[in-house]
């Protein structure tokens, strides 16, 4: 494939103060993204999950590996040359507020990348283009000449969606989108988002802590888990029968209005919790939460290794339970 | 047999420049050892609701109406609320690093809240906040006790809000969004130990979240909030699995569960939240609900007892579901 994305053994450090040690967010991490697919990538907050969606916007720089789209690689470009990927490279992030400007109306917002990165638009076309795009998202012509302020929070990732798109982008990639938003109005968003991918053939990595939603929305799924990924497979696979202990913690992890299923899983992890804690281990990230822990868990990192086409696990033992994950003791 | 706390009619208005009255005649009971849990979106006047009852509005939030606890009236006079606070009613919050003050150490802060605990010598206050913290399950207490809130990881910092809230021994536990900043696979921990501190310690427990899982796991009663109101309220097993309210259905079908094969669309409610102060002619859920009829956009449908339960809808789903 030379097309799409292509990570590969990314690694990102941050330092935090002359002293101290670096942290690696990122430890080695490779995925492809073809053109118009979209990946799900799900973690708990700190695995790393975010600094990967910057890093490929090259909004962080690397500590090792490289990032390749279209086959060419895009880590070391200078940043003026980085700008011209901007139409085609887009990012859509949690927080709306931080992407609109309080004292531009929606409509002068979603018209703004136009301005820097399309110099052939003319004022009137990007007037149009922006309301075009709204439209897209299901923002009425009413709504576009608000201000921030006066929209809600679910009309607000709308327009940061529509901003997005304003360029035509091939790729984008969406940061915890719905993670600001009520429940009632999440289910709203995340169709749009399904919606105009598949209208308009984009690519797109998915990010988010929650996996039912990574899980809809997406075709395949890569888990991570303190800067690596330990699992990634097809969305079916892998919520069918997912072969990392942490992959399932986290699908036995999705909540459930069902009374009976919750309480049972707490006396589950109930159990659980009492296991717990040896961190800075050489060996698997996981092995302080996992009920399955043996000794050269502890001091040798697995690999993560292809076991039947496209379905990869980080796990020592993952061969003793091809048929599924035993249960825990 | 009295409730131990009891809100009736309550009402909270903000003044200011976005004036708006976030809960509109509130009615609500909680008996001894009870776990009643409050559900509801952002704006729904839940957090609002809890606040009022323990004295703790901003500065322009004005409660009106009745709370009681054990049969005395917290809203008035105005220190009433802050007396119950600790051996009464004890709070943990979303933000646990917020309930902790980041400059002393986690040791004194527990043993000055025990303190407030009548009879208690100083050492008596230190073995019980070593005790309480022992019962969240922190691990190595003893070395804990002579550090700071920041040293801490954010599951530990919330065990410690918890055990604060804990340490004088309260009749009731509020606690709102206890596990909405903590990673799912560590929700459940917590989860479990709010169980078994509410059991252990015989508390009461008033819950507000907007996780329908959470209320299944942890509450035996549900009230759910729209717009300032009590729109449902029953009996967590028969409410989550026979909705009356077209909105308590539409936040239930909404709860974004693992898809059994393919991927479907997530199911939504339409259109959005109200926005604080409008005005409602009818029900408030009206514009957004799927079964609205003729009374619906002139009548206000008052919260009527259904069996154990009571449902505010002029067309609920399910009559006289038995709590």
């Amino acid at each position: 494939m030379s097309g799409g994305l292509r990570i590969r053994d990314m690694a990102v450090t941050y330092r935090s103060g002359a002293g101290a040690a670096p942290v690696e967010a990122v430890q080695g991490v490779s995925f492809a993204l073809a053109d118009g697919e979209i990946l799900g990538l799900v973690g708990e907050s700190g695995c790393g999950k975010s600094t990967i969606a910057r890093a490929i916007l090259g909004l962080v720089p690397l500590a090792r590996g490289t990032v390749e789209w279209q086959g060419r690689r895009i880590d070391t470009l200078p940043k003026e040359r980085f700008r011209a990927l901007r139409k085609e490279l887009q990012l859509v992030f949690q927080d709306p507020n931080a992407c609109l400007d309080p004292r531009m109306t929606i409509a002068e917002s979603v018209a703004e990348p136009l301005r820097a990165l399309m110099p052939e638009f003319d004022t009137g076309a990007r007037a149009a283009r922006a309301r075009e795009r709204l439209a897209e998202v299901g923002l009425t012509d009413a709504l576009a000449d608000r201000y921030p302020h006066q929209l809600s929070g679910g009309q607000l990732q709308r327009a940061v969606i529509a901003r997005a798109l304003a360029v035509d982008p091939r790729l984008v990639v969406c940061d915890e989108p719905l993670s600001a938003l009520d429940v009632s109005i999440q289910g709203q968003i995340a169709n749009l988002i399904g919606r105009i991918r598949r209208e308009r053939g984009l690519a797109c990595l998915f990010i988010s802590h929650n996996l039912a939603i990574v899980a809809r929305l997406s075709e395949r799924v890569l888990v991570m888990y303190r800067g690596r990924i330990v699992e990634s497979a097809p969305r079916d696979t892998l919520v069918a029968s997912p072969l990392h202990p942490y992959t399932r913690l986290l699908v036995d992890s999705v909540p459930e209005a069902d009374p009976l299923h919750a309480r049972r899983m707490l006396e589950r992890r109930r159990r659980a919790s009492a296991r717990r804690r040896d961190l800075g281990s050489p060996g698997c990230p996981f092995v302080a939460r996992c009920p399955f822990a043996v000794d050269r868990c502890r001091t040798l990192l697995p690999p993560l290794r292809d076991f039947s086409r496209g379905h990869l696990v980080a796990c020592h033992r993952a061969d003793e339970w091809r048929d599924g994950l035993p249960a825990e003791r | 047999m009295t409730p131990l706390l009891e809100v009736g009619g309550l009402v909270v208005d903000f003044g200011g420049p976005r004036a708006h009255r976030a809960v509109d005649g509130v009615d609500l009971a909680l008996a001894a050892h009870e776990r009643l849990a409050i559900v509801g979106e952002s704006g729904s006047g839940k957090s609002q609701l809890l606040l009022a009852c323990v004295g703790l509005l901003a500065a322009n939030g004005r409660a009106s109406g009745s709370v009681r606890f054990g049969g005395r009236e917290l809203l008035r006079p105005a220190d009433a609320a802050p007396k119950v606070r600790g051996s009464g009613i004890g709070f943990v919050f979303q933000d646990a690093g917020g309930s902790l003050t980041p400059h002393r150490r986690i040791g004194e802060q527990l043993a000055e809240v025990a303190l407030t605990r009548p009879g208690l010598s100083a050492a008596d206050a230190r073995a019980e906040s070593l005790a309480m913290l022992e019962r969240v399950r922190l691990p190595d207490p003893v070395s804990q006790f002579a550090k700071y809130p920041h040293e801490l990881s954010g599951g530990m910092r919330q065990r410690v809000a918890l055990a604060l809230a804990l340490v004088a021994r309260p009749r009731i536990l509020f606690a709102d969004e206890p596990t909405t900043a903590i990673d799912v696979t560590v929700q459940a921990e917590v989860m479990t130990l709010i169980a078994d501190l509410c059991e252990g310690l015989g508390m009461a427990l008033l819950l507000v979240t907007h996780d329908l899982g959470v209320v299944a796991a942890l509450a035996d009663r549900v009230a759910v909030m729209y717009a300032g109101r009590v729109v449902e309220e029953g009996s967590v097993a028969s409410l989550l699995s026979r909705p009356s309210h077209p909105y308590t259905a539409g936040l239930l079908a909404a709860v974004p569960a693992l898809p059994d094969a393919g991927a479907g669309e997530l199911a939504t409610i339409a259109g959005q939240p109200p926005e604080p102060g409008t005005r409602f002619p009818g029900c408030r859920f009206e514009p957004r609900c799927t079964q609205a009829g003729e009374p619906c956009r002139s009548v206000d449908p008052p919260l009527d007892a259904m069996g154990g339960a009571r449902v505010a809808c002029h067309f609920p789903l399910h009559r006289g579901a038995a709590s």
